[in-house]
């Protein structure tokens, strides 16, 4: 399968690696969990980056309200799309997230859920608490799995994953590059490839695109850019940036630079090295506005981004209140930028119309 | 049209309080002490109290904003600012003082730092952090886990934990070391207030009802701005002994009280008539509000103060299971003899809306306990239509009156 097959038909490409690898599937929301337990514990890991057009089931139950990510999966959950899926883990990072799992508790209580806790800040105490979190997950996923897992598995997977993350750093470190070898259309897609696929596949993937660089991926000119936010689910908004005129060459995005900017450090301890690794990445759901600025303005520094689009999801809370100041905080340091509210499914001319004027403004 | 009564005299007096409240943020700062901004969902403010720390609550200032009508400046400025309007209303009110909008009562007392509990909402947190940016004030944060199943252990000893610390902090903020006698004292004031306040509530469960829900709201005050603190000690005792007479009196809210009903979500302040709408033209009263139960809902434990001021910390409804709201609900309207469930969603606020509509359908189908959601916001005007509210109150009503009459 192709990377634009599985991004067609995710559902379809996740049932079917589950089969022929003969695991069970565990559906996560990919913000800051980590994926390398669902891994270790030999379980198919199906990152929640579907998008629905049609409500009908979820506006029963949830109000329109909600952001239409938790509306979507709400939607595929009701009309039985997601009955192969084992286990949901739900990360508590945001109010519609919190609902929608008290809702599919209430609508199917024998479903198992996970519900994923964060601290919101970064000392010992946080630390200590979200390392036995991460213990109580480990356990939660050997639970489901077919086969016998281990601490060594565990070191094993964490060492694949960085391997990945060596690759996809490399590959990134390209676009600083003045003309970069492919568009951040070609990277997007690879980034979410990066959440579906097996990551050994993945990492052959990207061993075989680095070797043969030039053949990969399509070169385009535009406006440096740089995008900010929580994951871009359907690429289609990327390309709609790069048609205006914008090269996206860095992001600020759970599915993207957040995942692979820092190796997850092996300690002795592992499971503390893997809280660290996670309560440590910029994210708005538990870290101050100014650590947010300080990563998306090292970034845009490094990639020579002039200019920042903050693509932010209708309704998303953690997102939009971090906006404004870290507009300001920019604009300080001579980078404008734009909000980029959408909501699925979009309206390409509108969104066009005000990418186009602030590329424009740009040139 | 029924005849409602007059409010209740204490109900009437929480205007004195508020303004005496507010005022006593600005007295604190005279006499050198210290102002916190605090989420008004429990954060332990009993500590506080004992620390000589005056506490205010930005999200009652906005609701206090939202009754007098006085927002939209305020939600003009944040707004201009790009803080859109789908974002929590009372975060956008004073987000848009904090911005140089003009606001009601010369504004709040700015603080010396500030107190956010995680515990309701997600938005407690970024909204607590925009404002320490623009305060430049230090952000303390108590971190409460969802609760998923029930209070355990380990919950109470890692918030416990953060209490320990945070009464570090503040202590190096203040300079002086927090007396454990006087937290005892504080949280021995806090229980009494929760009971005594909740003894009143309670009494609703006579016939006719002696208190709505107009004066609920007002009353509550006292307890989520001095819980831990003699006032609100002192309130709710006169409080109580009012609500006690009318019992005794048998005077109800309305002269006939038809419907009983419960009310989920938060109050739409700006247009607090709604429920006289219901009282005059129903005879349809508020008996509970899940709202004004959930301060002092759960009373502390003078001899054990940390850990039963993190076990209220973490019990709170919005932080437990949605199932436990819902059988809450069943409980309630069972022992308050009601007749069905008014859910007020608000476009802004997702903790305390997002539950309804899944809600509804189980009371309704489960329990055959007729529910209506209405949708608007509980501080901006704007988003409140009062025609379509009223229609579909009318078609709930009617709706009740047919149940009865089977
Ligand atoms: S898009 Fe925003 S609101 Fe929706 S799940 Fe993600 S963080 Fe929550
Ligand atoms: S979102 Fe709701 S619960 Fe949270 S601060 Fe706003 S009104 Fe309160």
């Amino acid at each position: 399968m192709n990377i634009d097959d599985l991004l067609n038909d995710p559902i379809q490409y996740v049932k079917k690696t589950a089969q022929s690898c003969g695991r069970n599937v565990v559906a996560f929301f990919p913000v800051g969990v980590p994926i390398e337990l669902i891994h270790a514990a030999n379980l198919q890991q199906f990152p929640l980056i579907i998008m629905s057009e049609d409500f009908s089931a979820a506006d029963a139950y949830m109000h329109t309200f909600a952001c239409s990510l938790s509306r979507s999966v709400l939607q595929k959950f009701l009309s039985g799309d997601l009955d192969f899926v084992k286990a949901f883990i739900i990360p508590d990072i945001c109010d519609s997230l919190w609902s929608l799992y008290n809702i599919v508790k209430l609508t199917d209580p024998n479903r198992k859920l996970y519900l994923f806790h964060y601290p919101p800040k970064k000392d010992d105490k946080s630390l200590n608490y979200f390392k036995g979190e991460i213990i109580k997950l480990w356990e939660f996923l050997k639970e489901l799995s077919l086969s016998q897992s281990s601490e060594e598995i565990l070191k094993d997977s964490i060492t694949k994953f960085n391997e990945q993350r060596k690759l996809l750093r490399k590959l990134n470190n390209m676009r600083k590059s003045n003309s970069p070898p492919f568009s951040g259309t070609d990277f997007f897609k690879l980034m979410l490839a990066a959440f579906f696929m097996p990551v050994e596949h993945h990492i052959d993937m990207l061993n075989s695109i680095l070797g043969n660089i030039e053949k990969w991926g399509t070169k385009k000119e535009g406006v440096r850019l740089l995008v900010s936010g929580h994951m871009v689910e359907n690429v289609a908004l990327i390309e709609l940036i790069e048609e205006s005129g914008g090269l996206i060459v860095a992001d600020d995005m759970d599915i993207g630079s957040r995942h692979f900017s820092q190796d997850l450090a092996v300690r002795k301890d592992i499971f503390a090295g893997i809280a660290e690794h996670y309560l440590m990445t910029p994210s708005p759901y538990r870290h101050s506005v100014e650590d947010r600025a300080e990563y998306i303005l090292k970034l845009a520094k490094e990639f020579d981004a002039s200019g920042v689009i903050f693509l932010i999801r209708k309704f998303c809370d953690p997102y939009l209140f971090d906006y404004p100041i870290l507009r300001r905080m920019l604009e300080e340091e001579g980078i404008p930028s734009l909000l980029l509210e959408y909501e699925f499914p979009f309206s390409a001319a509108i969104l066009r119309n005000r990418v186009e004027a602030f590329i424009e403004m740009l040139r | 049209m029924k005849k409602v009564r007059r409010s209740l005299r204490a109900a009437r007096r929480i205007t004195n309080f508020v303004i005496a409240h507010y005022l006593s943020a600005i007295e604190a700062h005279r006499r050198n002490k210290w102002v916190a901004w605090c989420t008004a969902v429990p954060p332990p403010i009993e500590i506080l109290y004992a620390m000589d720390i005056q506490p205010l609550f930005p999200e009652n200032y906005a609701c206090v904003c939202a009754v007098r009508k006085e927002t939209m400046e305020l939600f003009r400025k944040s707004e201009a600012d790009g803080y859109l309007q789908d974002l929590c209303s009372y975060a956008r009110c004073v987000i848009g003082f904090l911005l140089g909008g003009k606001a009601p009562l010369g504004g709040m007392e700015k603080p010396d730092f500030l107190l956010s509990t995680k515990n309701v909402c997600s938005i407690y947190l970024k909204w607590w952090q925009v404002m320490s940016h623009y305060l430049k004030k230090p952000l303390l944060i108590l971190d409460c886990p969802r609760i998923t199943d029930k209070i355990e252990k380990y919950h109470i000893e890692y918030v416990k934990d953060q209490l320990v610390s945070l009464i570090e902090e503040l202590e190096k903020i203040t300079g002086e070391s927090l007396d454990i006698n006087r937290l005892r004292s504080s949280v021995e004031l806090s229980r009494k207030a929760a009971e005594l306040w909740h003894k009143s509530l309670d009494l609703r469960k006579n016939k006719p009802c002696p208190m709505g829900v107009t004066d609920a709201s007002a009353a509550m005050f006292p307890y989520v701005v001095s819980a831990g603190a003699r006032d609100a000690v002192e309130y709710y005792k006169m409080l109580y002994e009012e609500v006690k007479n009318r019992v005794k009196e048998g005077i109800g809210v309305v002269d006939e009280e038809k419907y009983r009903l419960v009310l989920s979500g938060i109050p739409y302040w700006h247009n607090l008539r709604l429920f006289n709408y219901l009282e005059e033209k129903y005879g349809a009263v508020f008996v509970y509000e899940l709202y004004t139960a959930t301060w002092g809902i759960y009373k502390p434990d003078p001899s054990k103060p940390l850990e039963s001021l993190a076990y209220k910390s973490l019990f709170n409804p919005i932080n437990l299971p949605g199932e436990w709201t819902v059988e809450w609900i069943v409980k309630v309207m069972k022992e308050y003899d009601a007749d069905g469930v008014i859910m007020l969603s608000s476009r802004s606020c997702k903790a305390t809306s997002l539950l309804h509509p899944a809600a509804q359908k189980v009371l309704s189908k489960e329990y055959d306990i007729p529910c209506l959601i209405i949708e608007a916001d509980h501080t901006d005007e704007r988003a409140y239509s009062d025609a379509q509210v009223k229609v579909r109150l009318d078609a709930f009503m009617e709706m009740l009156e047919a149940r009865k009459e089977k």
